[in-house]
């Protein structure tokens, strides 16, 4: 039985909609990230799975109970906000011990807890300090306590590294990861970042302008992007997208090369118009051979690998350039798109055409 | 003239000069009427009255004269209290309003609750001096006149729009994920307004305590016009009791003008930032 | 539900009880707004009704308070339109107004900028500077009582010192004079306000800005011409506008100082309006005046009020 159920939610603020109709099942135990631009209702979702924000129309249930009326306190839910939400006048101890306060847990209990928490959590030398006397990351990580203290049933977390500098992130998300696999709770994150989502998901929810686009794991939306939006938002150089016209026999004309129609394995009519989409590590840039003629106009050196910009007529293609390839910025070059790496979409919906 | 321009570009000569004849004069305009008030209110009846006035203090005239005669022969001790209880108790009222509607206005999202914003506002900018009228009326059929409920609801009327205004710009300065957090935590949203929201507005509280009182002490009007006079009055009216067609006590009048400003003034300089802070807040 | 919450649910929300975070928000809302309410209208709204009723009736304070009113006319609104007494009090009010405004924004412009400076001990004199702002207004009013005395007032030492008058001037019974003793007394209590307001918005421009000037080789009149005076434009409108309200309400300086004489030369309506009632005992009268004046002040807000709005909101 799912966890969280989320169906047909709608939310608007005033007369302006900003979801229209979510489904959601989340499993238990799952580490599910919901990834999306901003304003695309994504944060607003899980504010209404916490309950700070009411449900339009639909319903949520957590654990088999609808939870549209109830209290968030009651919802089983911890929130760990984007800017942490520490109570400023609190110690760290006070701050991670306060929902227990709340519950009027006895105070020895609830010492214990807290010490506890801060023991797995490496803040045991901090518990008499103030939010504004630790760094971004101890932070970052009494909010957990404060989230873990609770034992609730679901995590919830909005952008929670999204105020920490780049190195720290990838840290944290290493030790998010390695939380959530000992403590076995369902959690939602929120980001806008598409490879902290890749990394971090179990199930990965792509949503746009209040709509979900595609749900499933992070090599299936990579592999297998369901719309143009997802297909542009994963990957980084993202998919290579061009406008082009469906031939006879599974062959599509780009319309930035119409000399060189390709092969594809995709079942379309002659004559339909397609975007088609290609990531650049399976175009096969060389300097002679089969494929699209092109110019390398821009190289961009990233260490361990290269990208190269390329030019074919008006369209321009990002490519992974081969580690033995000796071409520099300038120079003429061959582009050779593998059919079974095309990725076909409805130049008016977006959708996936699937082969 | 610009901070940031002092860092770059130090001052030529002649600015300079500018610089210390402005100071001069305005530390001068500042200052010269409060030291006169101070002199004069330390030297005898006949001093007062020379001519030509002597500018610098006399240290053998000096003489506590004026306070003597204004304490034991004036009801001094009873306008002190009153001044203290007026200003007090008016002010403990515009902190509980302030504090509570300034959140709300802060944090509401209801059309109901901007109407009243803008009412309070529009309210912040009625002259207030129209409504000594209809109070001496409403008081009067109330049995409220000589009493010192009568200025205390007067101040009221007059600090708690701006008071307001200044708490609901402090609140807006605290992130609302507090108070979410504090309700995901399991405490309604009146605990988390009391224990969490409301202790991190003490700088708040401060400007807005020390606004109030200031006003409600420095008020003249509603203690003229509603209090009988005599014991039954302020330390600011009082001050001018001393003018009468037949004497001009001016010493008497400084050493009771010396007396309502002085203890304001001390805490003024003790927590100017708080005031300055909370006014400027208030109207931005 | 309550109506304040109404609005929050907008038309889409089937109005439903709940318990919800932002129900139970807008609840407390509405409970902490309670005190407030009860102010506004006991204090607000209720004498603003009060004295548009007594307007009606041209009564004296006495019978007024007892509610013995007689029957309901516009005689006080007539009496008060054909007396000479209140156009020249117009008059008073927009001078006194303006003049003792324009003052304090001058006098207050230059100490911030002064203060601005960077000197020694500049802590210190920003505070001294200021200090007329708390000084009450009664007791300011009284200095300046003695400091404009005919007999043995400072200033007409100062005035004869510098050889300017030959004999000391009764400047507080002199029908011209009388004016600018009160509006000295009143700018010299409301410059520091402008002070800080300005001081704090020069504060607020960006240090970019001056040293991008400075590499552009301006001087420092025209930084202060180009940057800082354009930076502040919006403060200066507000805190104008807020002290010149001030200006217009104000009675305690005059009171004190002239009380509206001699032969009504000071009189502005604000006084008029207290002396009516208080000194001539003419409730009805008083009160359409302050009928009056709420609307002249109600047209100099809505002057004033878009520019709050936006600030405010």
């Amino acid at each position: 039985m799912a966890e969280l159920l989320i169906s047909d939610v709608r939310k608007s603020f005033d007369d302006k909609q900003i979801l229209h109709g979510v489904n959601i099942s989340i499993g238990h135990g799952q580490f599910v990230v919901i990834v999306g631009p901003s304003g695309c209702g994504k944060s607003t979702l899980l504010r209404m799975i916490a309950g700070l924000e009411t449900i339009t129309s639909g319903e949520i249930s957590i654990g088999g109970r609808v939870v549209n009326d109830v209290n968030p306190a009651a919802r089983g839910c911890a929130m760990v906000f984007q800017n942490y939400a520490l109570y400023p006048h609190k110690t760290v101890a006070e701050n991670i011990g306060y929902p227990l306060k709340i519950a009027r847990m006895p105070r020895e209990e609830r010492d214990r807890k807290v010490r506890e928490v801060a023991a797995a959590l490496d803040l045991s030398d901090y518990l008499g300090r103030r939010p504004s006397q630790l760094s971004g990351g101890q932070r970052q990580r009494v909010a957990m306590g404060r989230a873990i203290v609770r034992e609730p049933s679901v995590f919830l977390f909005d952008e929670p590294l999204s105020n920490l500098d780049a190195k720290l992130r990838v840290q944290m998300r290493i030790e998010l990861k390695k939380l959530h696999k000992k403590l076995n709770a369902t959690s939602i994150l929120v980001t806008h970042d598409q490879v902290e989502a890749m990394t971090m998901a179990d199930k990965l929810i792509v949503m746009n302008k209040g709509h979900v686009e595609q749900v499933g794991s992070p090599a299936e939306v990579y592999r297998r992007p369901a719309s143009i939006f997802v297909a542009a938002f994963t990957g980084a150089p993202a998919m290579n997208l061009a406008a082009g016209t469906v031939g006879d026999k599974g062959t599509v004309a780009l319309d930035a090369a119409p000399t060189m129609p390709f092969a594809s394995g995709a079942a379309l009519g002659a004559g339909q118009r397609v975007t088609v989409g290609v990531r650049p590590e399976e175009i096969v840039l060389s300097a002679s051979g089969k494929g699209l003629p092109g110019r390398i106009e821009l190289i961009e050196e990233l260490g361990g690998s290269r990208i190269a910009y390329c030019s074919v007529g008006s369209q321009e293609f990002a490519t992974v350039m081969p580690p033995a390839l000796d071409l520099s910025e300038g120079d003429e070059a061959v582009l050779d798109l593998p059919a079974r790496a095309l990725h076909f979409f409805d130049i008016e919906s977006g959708r996936r055409y699937d082969a | 003239m610009a901070a940031a321009a002092e860092t770059v570009e130090k001052l030529r000569p002649h600015e300079r000069a500018l610089l210390g004849a402005g100071l001069v004069a305005g530390l001068g305009i500042a200052v010269l009427p409060i030291y006169w008030m101070l002199l004069t209110s330390l030297r005898e009846s006949a001093s007062v009255m020379q001519w030509p006035p002597r500018l610098l203090p006399d240290i053998s005239g000096f003489s506590l004269w004026a306070y003597a005669e204004v304490i034991t022969k004036s009801p001094l001790a009873s306008w002190f209290t009153n001044s203290i209880l007026i200003a007090t108790i008016a002010t403990v009222a515009t902190i509980f309003i302030s504090a509570t509607a300034g959140y709300a206005l802060s944090r509401t999202r209801t059309r109901a609750g901007l109407t009243m914003g803008y009412a309070i506002l529009v309210s912040k900018m009625l002259p207030a001096t129209l409504l000594v009228l209809p109070f001496y009326i409403m008081f009067f059929r109330v049995g409220l006149l000589n009493t010192i409920y009568a200025p205390i609801l007067g101040n009221i009327s007059f600090t708690v729009p701006f008071a307001t205004w200044m708490m609901k710009s402090f609140f807006d300065g605290i992130p609302r994920e507090l108070e979410e957090a504090a309700v995901m935590d399991g405490a309604s949203p009146f605990r988390a307004f009391w224990e969490i929201i409301l202790p991190l507005t003490l700088p708040g509280l401060a400007a807005v305590t020390l606004y109030s009182f200031i006003l409600s002490w420095n008020d003249y009007v509603f203690a003229k016009t509603f209090l009988a006079g005599g014991e039954m009055t302020t330390l600011a009216v009082g001050a001018t009791h001393f003018l009468t067609e037949s004497e001009m006590a001016w010493n008497k009048v400084m050493a009771t003008a010396a007396m309502a400003s002085l203890p304001i003034m001390v805490i003024f300089f003790l927590l100017e930032r708080y005031f300055v802070a909370g006014t400027t807040q208030g109207v931005h | 539900m309550s109506a304040g919450t109404a609005g929050l649910a907008g038309a889409v929300v089937p109005r439903r009880r709940s318990s919800l975070f932002a129900a139970g928000q807008e609840r407390l809302y509405v409970m902490l707004l309670l005190p407030v309410a009860v102010m506004l209208v006991a204090l607000i709204a209720w004498p603003i009704v009060l004295t548009v009723e007594l307007s009606l009736y041209d009564v004296r304070l006495f019978d007024a308070v007892r509610n013995r009113t007689g029957a309901m006319s516009l005689d006080a609104f007539a009496k008060i339109l054909s007396s000479p007494n209140f156009y020249s009090s117009l008059w008073h009010t927009a001078f006194y107004v303006v003049v003792s405004t324009a003052l304090a924004f001058v006098w207050g412009l230059a100490t911030a900028v002064l203060v601005n400076a960077r000197f020694p001990a500049r802590k210190a004199a920003r505070l001294l500077i200021v200090t007329p702002w708390i000084i009450p207004s009664a007791i300011a009013s009284l200095i300046w009582m003695f400091l404009f005395d005919g007999h043995v007032g400072l200033i007409n030492y100062f005035l004869m010192k510098l050889g300017l008058v030959d004999a000391p001037i009764t400047f507080l019974v002199n029908y011209n004079w009388a004016i600018w003793t009160v509006i000295i007394a009143s700018a010299w209590k409301s410059y520091p306000f402008f002070t800080i307001m300005l001081l704090s918005g020069m504060q607020s421009i960006s240090r970019t800005y001056y040293e991008a000037a400075v590499l552009d080789g301006a001087s420092r009149w025209r930084r202060f011409l180009d940057i800082t005076l354009p930076g502040l434009r919006n403060i200066i409108a507000v805190t104008a506008f807020l002290s010149a309200l001030s200006a217009f309400r104000e009675v305690e300086t005059i009171l004190i100082m002239t009380g509206g004489g001699p032969a009504r030369a000071t009189e502005t309506l604000s006084l008029m309006i207290y002396n009516e009632t208080f000194e001539a005992y003419r409730a009805g009268q008083g009160a359409a005046l302050g009928v009056i004046a709420f609307l002249l002040s109600f047209l100099l807000m809505t002057f004033g009020f878009r520019r709050m709005m936006k600030d405010f909101f």
